[in-house]
């Protein structure tokens, strides 16, 4: 039986009718129509529904809708202020990193949130973070380096984790 | 003077796609748009007597419920002999006998649930050697060795005389090589979405990687005439080849047509695995004649490539796998005997490289024996045979711009291979 | 079509309230990585047949979220996710095998949602914090509308996806000893990352110059459930710690076994490399 859920999202506050069966996933992509967390899987396995989840990255489509409320969700295309880009989209873009593109937006807040953890990680962590998600077109390289060469400050300074928290 | 190579060039979507505002066709919805689920064989091989609909069509929010008896012409693909749904003879588990649009998956897997079959579990055959032999299952009822050219169930190449070669050389080098089923797993699954426009012309946003094929396809599946009927292609979430076959399109269209209303049919990951097209199995047996200088005499080799149910592109894939299979050696006597055998399992598609990969994988492993039988370097044997220009290949061809010798010198200085003097100073020229 | 329901229930009163139900299917959901992808994949699902109406009961709001620890003991809440364990300090200090075990579940984006309890609740044979658990024989607190009752790792579960709580308890906590030994983790899988195992151990060693004074070995994946392999522990303990000891050792684990082919590997693959993943395990653990 639908239920009105109220949390936040992107920094906005937003009420929707929720099903209790749905994902998180099925919430932002069928009831609010926002398409940057993609559905590769369903089943938790490939990381293109990764968004963050209060500072966290989980994957939405592991995640039920109704135990997200009052908590802040962000969304790739929450990321970027404006025409600005995210130090880390604006990585993935000039190293190339997409192909398809499917995985990217997945990709985007793995790293995002993996950077407010752990600010400067070797290769073999970074690797190791973003080992659940899956590129088809094997871009895995490009994604690693360009999450390198943030945590090396080559793309500015990353905004504060407080920029999660609404 | 070059503005582009040999620089970072910034891909022309990129924003869009690192910050997720890019629309694939799974993202796309629209007002008033119907859910498609179908009713899939559960059988690998069954004998379909009828397909009941009528407590399926009760069940609230469905639209509509199509069968073999509703689609115009229920034959498509490159060689048009799969069907868009099942006929009387059902050839592969998963294939899709029903398709529902209703205004939810929920409710379209509920009428599902409500259709009754009539229908008999048959034997089956998914092994492509067992399929080759008399009295196996018929996949099909015309047998289960495709015909070339409706007359041989082997395609040929004859170059030169094998039994002379095999008879000139000092080793018989024999080698069988097998690949398994391979499944694209495009990161984003098949999906379409079709609607009427305001002219009544039907659109259908397609994943497919051939936009102009599919079109072409689906305008005789519908009995449409080509202005009727509009592709919209774009960005897609991987295709890797499986996209060169139609896995939705057919479906939504058609749904649209009976139910005048946008109709979406997206695949789960199960459905994306279990029942699209596949890279099919191959086995490759090859028999060579070798002197003792490293001389290639003679190839033999005898191709099965397992197709699945229907032809789908498999035909394509023997094809070009044919062409290629003896390699980038030159061989003055050859024999290839490409086969293809039906099996109950779902039909082989263009995976990467069309049959010609799988080729080559049981090629270079074989060159890599023939080295090991002679006592060289398995480059030397390489360099030794390879093609120079103005040679013919395999099928007569003549070669032109040939540059494998160099190729060759090139990966020994990258692995740190020192080559003697004979070969260091070869050329394709 | 089945009807779904969701709970949140802050307390154990109103736990138990919505639990005398009889007319509907009760669900727990915890961290939600296993509980979520089943849901979804029987919502995919073709049902031939009518079902129950279904209640998913999150356990989150309860206040299980924590780790304490005494001078004897560390307690874990049973909805403390992965990530949170991971991170913590006394975990970190007291058993560092778990923490091993931990990071080498899935991904840190599943590890920031999935959760110890449900990680025991699921009793899978292939889970990887039980063989840890078992061999530092934690007790799990199950509580219902009656009380809460302690019991062993090594006594709770009787088959996949089954453990002894009646369907009107719920874990609460993990009690976990502190000791004096040293453990640790092996585990096998298909891949480096991301993935599950093939098969698992953890084994747990107390020594006094290089004698064998305490052992304690587990497995999971080769049988229905994760295994305490007694054989291995018998025939080591008392022994001096050589390496062809252990290797002999760790062969008897074969007997304890009884694996079967999966997705993951074969049977056969299963008996020929438990051995081996016994015997990394219990040279972890004996690393000064």
């Amino acid at each position: 039986m639908s239920e009105i859920l109220s949390f936040y999202l992107n920094g906005n506050p937003v009420e929707v009718l929720v099903k209790p069966e749905q994902t998180l996933l099925e919430l932002l992509r069928d009831e609010l129509g926002l398409t940057s967390p993609k559905c590769g899987c369903n089943h938790g396995d490939c990381g293109a529904c990764t968004v963050i989840l209060d500072g966290k990255a989980v994957k939405s489509c592991l995640v039920l809708a109704p135990t997200v409320k009052g908590k802040k969700v962000v969304t790739a295309d929450g990321l970027c202020s404006g025409e600005k880009l995210h130090p880390i989209q604006q990585a993935f873009l000039d190293y190339g990193a997409p192909q398809c593109g499917y995985c990217t937006p997945g990709m985007v807040m793995a790293a995002t949130a993996f950077l407010l953890e752990n600010p400067k990680p070797t290769k073999e962590e970074i690797k190791e973070a973003l080992s659940g998600n899956l590129c088809r077109c094997a871009g895995y390289e490009k994604y690693t380096e360009a999450v390198l060469a943030v945590s090396k400050g080559e793309f500015g300074l990353l905004p504060e984790g407080s920029d999660f928290n609404v | 003077m070059f503005k582009s190579v040999g620089k970072r060039v910034k891909k022309y979507d990129g924003e869009g796609l690192v910050t997720g505002r890019m629309t694939y066709v799974s993202d796309l919805t629209m007002p008033n748009m119907l859910i498609c689920k179908t009713l899939r064989s559960p059988y690998h091989r069954a004998k379909l007597n009828k397909v009941d609909v009528s407590e399926a069509l009760k069940v609230p929010g469905v639209y509509a419920i199509i069968t073999k008896d509703d689609v115009p012409h229920n034959y498509f693909s490159m060689v048009p002999d799969h069907h868009v749904l099942a006929e009387e003879l059902i050839r592969y588990k998963g294939q899709n006998i029903a398709a529902v649009a209703a205004i939810s998956k929920e409710v379209a897997l509920e009428a599902i649930s409500k259709i009754k079959l009539d229908i008999e579990e048959l034997p089956f055959v998914i092994d492509p050697v067992e399929a080759c032999k008399p009295g196996a299952p018929k996949v099909r009822p015309e047998g289960n060795l495709h015909l070339f050219d409706g007359t041989s169930e082997v395609r040929k190449i004859r170059k030169g005389d094998v039994e002379k070669g095999f008879a000139e050389a000092d080793y018989i080098v024999e080698g069988t090589y097998t690949t398994p089923s391979q499944e694209h797993a495009p990161l984003e699954t098949s999906a379409s979405l079709a609607y009427l426009d305001e002219a009544g012309k039907l659109v259908i946003h397609s994943k497919t990687q051939g936009l102009y094929f599919t079109q072409g396809d689906l305008a005789n599946v519908y009995q449409l005439p080509l202005n009727k009927l509009k592709f919209v292609g774009g960005t897609i979430g991987g295709g890797f080849g499986g996209m060169n076959s139609i896995h939705t399109d057919h479906l939504a269209g058609l749904l649209t047509l009976k139910t005048g209303r946008p109709v979406k049919f997206h695949l789960t990951r199960e459905e994306e695995m279990l029942y699209s097209t596949i890279r099919s199995p191959w086995i490759f047996k090859f028999k060579d004649g070798i002197k003792k200088d490293g001389t290639i005499t003679a190839r033999k080799v005898d191709i099965l490539h397992d197709c699945g149910a229907y032809t789908e592109l498999g035909l394509y894939a023997v094809e070009k796998n044919a062409n290629m299979i003896a390699g980038a050696v030159k061989v003055e006597n050859l024999e290839v005997n490409s086969r293809m055998v039906y099996t109950n399992k779902m039909p082989s598609g263009s995976m990467r490289g069309f049959g010609v990969n799988v080729g080559q994988f049981a090629d270079q492993v074989q060159v890599d024996k023939l080295a090991h039988a002679v006592g060289m370097k398995p480059i030397e044997v390489r360099l030794k045979n390879s093609f120079k220009e103005n040679d013919e290949n395999h099928v007569g061809n003549p070669l032109v711009a040939v540059s494998s010798i160099e190729t060759l010198k090139m990966v020994a200085e990258m692995a740190g291979e020192e080559l003697a003097p004979e070969y260091a100073n070869m050329s394709s020229k | 079509m089945r009807s779904y329901f969701y709970e949140s229930p802050d307390s154990f009163g109103k736990l138990f309230e919505i639990l005398e139900d009889n007319s509907i299917e009760m669900k727990f959901l915890a961290g939600g990585s296993d509980f979520v992808p089943r849901l979804s994949l029987e919502r995919e699902k073709i049902h031939k047949e009518n079902q129950k109406d279904s209640m998913i009961i999150n356990l989150s709001d309860l206040g299980l979220n924590y780790i304490v620890e005494n001078d004897t003991e560390v307690i874990i809440g049973a909805t403390t996710t992965f990530a949170e364990i991971e991170k913590n300090d006394i975990i970190k200090g007291e058993f560092p095998a778990l923490i091993k075990a931990i990071n080498e579940i899935a991904g840190f984006s599943v590890r920031n949602i999935a959760t110890i309890g449900g990680n025991i609740m699921n009793a899978s044979p292939a889970a990887d914090s039980v063989p840890v658990l078992m061999v530092l024989e934690a007790e799990f607190v199950l509580r219902g509308p009656d009380g809460s009752r302690n019991i062993e790792a090594k006594e709770f579960f009787t088959g996949p996806g089954k453990t002894v709580a009646k369907e009107n308890e719920v874990l609460t906590h993990i009690i976990i000893r502190k000791n004096k030994g040293k453990s640790a983790f092996n585990k096998l899988g298909r891949r480096k990352a991301e993935t599950l195992s093939v098969v698992n151990a953890a084994a747990y060693v107390e020594k006094e110059n290089n004698i064998c004074k305490a052992v304690r070995v587990a497995i999971g994946s080769v049988a229905p459930t994760v295994l305490r392999c007694e054989e291995v522990e018998e025939l080591l303990l008392g022994k001096e710690l050589t390496e062809e000891n252990i290797r002999v050792a760790s062969e008897k684990v074969v007997d304890a076994i009884s694996p079967i082919d999966d997705i993951r590997a074969s049977a056969w693959y299963r008996k020929k490399v438990a051995p081996v993943i016994v015997r990394r395990a219990i040279e972890a653990a004996i690393v000064d």
